[in-house]
């Protein structure tokens, strides 16, 4: 008889990989129960999908939701969650947008994706002593997500790339983002990780 | 006017709802005329703007903390990590019951976020007592188990999942949360009779009632048949509340929490579901009296 833990390793092969060859012959439900367990193929990878797309709906906004959806389905498949709180998930997930062949036209996703990772998690904080990043970007991209933030979108609008040193606060869903100088920037990132707050 | 934090034990007389993130703004403005709230601890964790309110709101509701992120059935053992993370939370709110499920999510380091099945056989019992003790003794307090929902099980079982409470029940002592739906679910995809299932119940250790929606599918499995899916984005369904009913003669009155995660509806319809279940356990209250009279 199979072990737990081999049980377990196969009905992962099934669900991530979709790879059931190894759990089909244990498997009872229905006439043909390999095709039951499509259930947990298909919620894991919808769910994970969903949560992904949804936590990036600036990127979504920027770039499309079927650009987002199909690099989120990839990572799904290949870097599932290793914590059982959701919304912590994919803080990898913009360097593998970056890096997906269908962005290779958008060299500043990455960072984009990236800058909104913080501007999400930020939002939500409620201690003013962990409620700062510090964050550098090759594209006055701060710019473009303050678009989206406040619904104020150009008709065109022209990205520059430059050096932006940024930093950016959150408490109770209120965001600033502001611009400093590069001196500004070392320092408040040297004081930061002294454990000195500003 | 809602139940104070005085009258903790008095959740069976009025339905609770399960709280989500997008319906919290709405309770601390509204504090609807619910019994009791129930939070998944993994959507408050991440989100402590959220977490404010909800203790908030615990001054003021009994509040129960039914994990989805335990894993009890891992081979591999529980995230410690997340123990703590969980500790800290039921200590902030100082709930009136924390839960969790009789499967597993996690194995080889990847959180699989469902739920999925376990083959019952004596090392899967070693392995939930062993990790159910873990969690207890982490928490500081009793961790109360739910009946899964089913689409497949094990061949490799060498008992019942009744048989497999019950054994639970007498080695470790937990108390048991009966989600009536999940029973009428598995009872439709496994071919079971939900009625024997709830009649069969280790009706003593019942701390708590579930009650979710389901959504209805071609059965790929078996085609020309469906298959139930536990998507808790629908409604209860008639055949569910009926379960309930007989579950309430069966155990008594105890404390339900009706369950919506997808597709949320407005609030003022769950509200409205707590309601019809306090109404059908006023009707098998007196059903009950009558019989004893």
């Amino acid at each position: 008889m199979p072990t737990l833990a081999d049980v377990q390793a196969a009905i992962r092969h099934a669900v991530v990989d979709g790879d059931g060859a190894a759990v089909a012959g244990v498997l009872v439900g229905g006439t043909h129960p390999e095709r039951r367990l499509a259930i947990h193929r298909r919620h894991y990878h919808a769910s994970l999908t969903r949560a992904l797309v949804e936590r990036f709906p600036a990127t979504v906004w920027l770039v499309g939701s079927e650009l987002v959806t199909h690099v989120a389905t990839s990572y799904v498949g290949e870097h599932p969650p290793s914590r059982p709180c959701i919304a912590e998930y994919g803080e990898g997930f913009p360097r593998y947008l970056g890096a997906h062949p269908s962005a290779a036209s958008l060299p500043y996703l990455a960072q984009f994706a990236e800058l909104e990772w913080h501007v999400g998690r930020l939002a939500l904080a409620t201690d003013a002593s962990t409620n700062v990043q510090y964050v550098h970007l090759d594209w006055s991209l701060d710019e473009l997500i303050g678009f989206y933030l406040t619904d104020t979108a150009p008709d065109e609008y022209a990205l520059r790339q430059e050096d932006v040193w940024l930093e950016v606060r959150g408490l109770r869903g209120e965001l600033q983002l502001n611009r400093l100088t590069s001196e500004e920037f070392a320092g408040r990132v040297s004081l930061q990780s002294t454990g000195a707050h500003s | 006017m809602a139940i104070t934090s005085d009258a903790r034990l008095d959740t069976a007389e009025r339905t609770g709802i399960g709280l989500r993130l997008p319906h919290i703004a709405e309770v601390v403005a509204t504090r609807p005329h619910v019994g009791w709230l129930e939070i998944h601890p993994e959507n408050f964790l991440a989100n402590p703007h959220g977490l404010e309110s909800l203790t908030d709101l615990a001054r003021e509701y009994p509040v129960s903390v039914h994990t989805v992120g335990i894993s009890i059935g891992s081979a591999d053992g529980i995230d410690r990590d997340h123990l703590i993370r969980l500790r800290g939370l039921v200590d902030r709110l100082n709930p009136v019951l924390v839960s969790g499920h009789l499967a597993w999510s996690t194995v080889g380091g990847a959180y699989l976020n469902d739920l999925l099945p376990l083959p019952y056989t004596a090392e899967t019992l070693r392995v939930v007592v062993a990790h159910l003790a873990e969690v207890q003794d982490a928490l500081g307090r009793a961790y109360v188990i739910e009946n899964p929902s089913w689409y497949v099980s094990l061949a490799t079982s060498t008992m019942t999942e009744l048989d497999f409470l019950h054994a639970l029940v007498d080695e470790s002592g937990c108390r048991l949360l009966c989600d009536v739906s999940n029973v009428h679910l598995s009872g439709h995809n496994m071919g079971y009779d939900p009625y024997r299932f709830i009649d069969e119940f280790p009706s003593d250790s019942v701390a708590e009632l579930h009650l979710g929606g389901f959504t209805p599918e071609h059965d790929d499995a078996t085609p020309g048949e469906t298959v139930l899916v536990d998507t808790h984005a629908h409604a209860v369904a008639e055949p569910a509340w009926q379960l309930y009913a007989h579950a309430l003669r069966r155990f008594g009155p105890r404390p339900t929490i009706i369950e919506w995660d997808n597709d949320l509806p407005p609030l003022a319809v769950l509200i409205e579901e707590a309601a019809q279940a306090d109404r059908i356990r006023e009707a098998t209250r007196e059903d009950r009296h009558a019989h004893a009279g």
